[in-house]
């Protein structure tokens, strides 16, 4: 096989072989760039966790809620809690100063919103992956 | 010969380069799909009055997830609710001294109810409505009632006045039917059948903290059932349940309701018997059963009975199995429990089990 010369640097030719290399490299490099995320499980889900007296009332995942939906706290003055996928926020409060309605939706951990009247606090966070499928309680 | 004979066309080289990109592609889904289990349908959201959690695996998961919420709801406001207008039990409890159509569902429920009352000798009784109202733990008007109050409600306790039928029930005027510790349990058993009919493959449903495992574990390994730290955070382990398909798991705590006053813990599971929170030395105990609404009555009265005093009950009941938390910190489980549990919890210690 004579070399291509171009620019003083002498190419050979590209050979089957050459291009069956190149197309396994390719091959290699979009695998590895598919798989760990598609074979990654994931962690991390966001989870609220709502308080009344100073005692957990419910903590729930955020990232597992389709439908929107409502919960009213056993408070006094009473509250209900806005939930909706990946959100979370105080909709109506009998207190006085509405600050925990105003604070608006909760979406990222640490986020936290409380009506003290009423002794509720609902706090973002991020929990790992449990080894659980579920837990019972 | 010319040296283009050597050069092979650009042509031939893209379509190569497309084709490797391709086979990658399918290669790598084919090794997803093959490695990977499908992803579980979840629903979360809340009925019966508590937050209900469904992840089921099948060809219609989503669709099934759905209906299990929606089943839950129309149950609690079909039979179950207290406080319903028209649901089965608020109706007994509105005319109580009279008899009340009820649909077969409820009537065989409470019989079921009947049954284990008398099997744990009162310890779990349905007619606890007018105590479990005095008390109002949880609740805004919680309080420590006198001990007259105490002894007036406890005076309509007493399931043997309940006469079930086929398609009515009838409770003695004065008496209230609360159902808040098998509610949960019988859901889990309602909800298999829904997930029977929905050709579910497998699902994890919680109400609650009521579970049910349907089916397998679609990965192979036993199911991981996490047990809450009485005395932790709500997410805080406890320890670990590994177990088979079929199975519920109910749980009852001190921890979930109760107030305190000077120092005392006043819980929400009352003693039928003395008209007061439990005091049985346990802070926690989770039953194992085949059946939901066994493994929610049985939490309450093992939590009532304590954990000597439960052992006979448990084996009458088809060997319902259980993990029983002491408040010195002490982890008993009962011998077809023993290899399927792991504490995980530091501050706990395993008891020597009788």
């Amino acid at each position: 096989m004579r070399a291509h010369k171009r620019g003083g640097l002498a190419l050979r030719p590209v050979t089957p072989l050459d291009i069956a290399l190149i197309a396994v490299l390719i091959a290699a490099g979009v695998l590895m760039l598919l798989l760990p995320p598609l074979l990654s499980k994931g962690d991390g889900a966001l989870i609220a966790r709502i308080t009344c007296g100073g005692a957990v009332y419910e903590e729930i995942d955020l990232s597992a809620v389709t439908d929107p939906y409502e919960l009213e706290l056993p408070t006094d003055p009473q509250t209900t809690v806005s939930v909706s996928p990946g959100t979370i926020r105080f909709s109506r409060a009998e207190c006085p100063d509405q600050l925990c309605v105003n604070t608006g939706a909760l979406t990222r951990p640490g986020d936290t919103a409380a009506c003290l009247p009423a002794g509720a606090v609902i706090t973002l966070y991020t929990r790992g992956q449990s080894a659980d499928d579920i837990m019972t309680y | 010969m010319t040296h283009t004979r050597n050069h092979p066309r650009w042509g031939a080289i893209v379509s190569a380069v497309i084709a490797a990109v391709c086979t990658a592609l399918v290669a790598g889904l084919l090794i997803y799909d093959a490695v990977c289990v499908r992803a579980p349908a979840v629903q979360s959201g809340t009925a019966m009055g508590t937050v209900v959690t469904a992840k089921v695996w099948g060809p219609s998961g989503d669709q099934t997830a759905r209906a299990v919420l929606d089943r839950l709801a129309a149950l609690d406001k079909n039979c179950l609710s207290a406080y319903e207008g028209d649901s089965d039990i608020a109706r007994i409890n509105q005319n109580a001294g009279s008899s009340v159509k009820v649909s077969s569902y409820t009537a065989e429920l409470l019989s079921h109810l009947i049954q284990a009352a008398s099997q744990t000798d009162g310890a779990f009784d349905p007619t606890v409505g007018a105590l479990v109202q005095l008390w109002d733990i949880g609740g805004p008007d919680e309080r420590i009632p006198s001990a007259s109050e105490i002894d007036g409600a406890r005076g309509s306790v007493d399931w043997r006045q309940v006469q079930v039928h086929s398609d009515s029930v009838q409770i003695r005027k004065g008496q209230s039917l609360d159902t808040g510790a098998a509610g949960k349990g019988a859901a889990c058993d309602e909800i298999r059948e829904l997930l029977q009919t929905q050709n579910a493959e497998s699902a994890v449903i919680s109400v609650g903290g009521s579970i049910l495992l349907y089916g397998k574990n679609p990965e192979g390994d036993p199911w991981s059932v996490g047990i809450r730290d009485p005395r932790g955070e709500s997410s805080d382990r406890l320890g670990t349940l590994e177990l088979g398909a079929d199975l519920c798991i109910s749980t009852s705590g001190d921890y979930e309701r109760y107030f305190e006053r000077d120092g005392i813990r006043y819980c929400h599971i009352l003693d039928p018997r003395t008209g007061c929170p439990a005091r049985s030395g346990l802070i926690s105990v989770t039953v194992v059963s085949s059946s939901g609404v066994i493994s929610d009555v049985l939490s309450t009265a093992c939590f009532v009975l304590g954990y000597e005093r439960s052992l006979p009950v448990l084996e009458s009941f088809d060997n319902a199995q259980a993990v029983f938390v002491t408040d010195s910190r002490e982890v008993y489980v009962t011998p077809g429990l023993a290899d399927h549990f792991t504490l995980a919890a530091a501050g706990y210690t395993m008891g020597a089990s009788s």
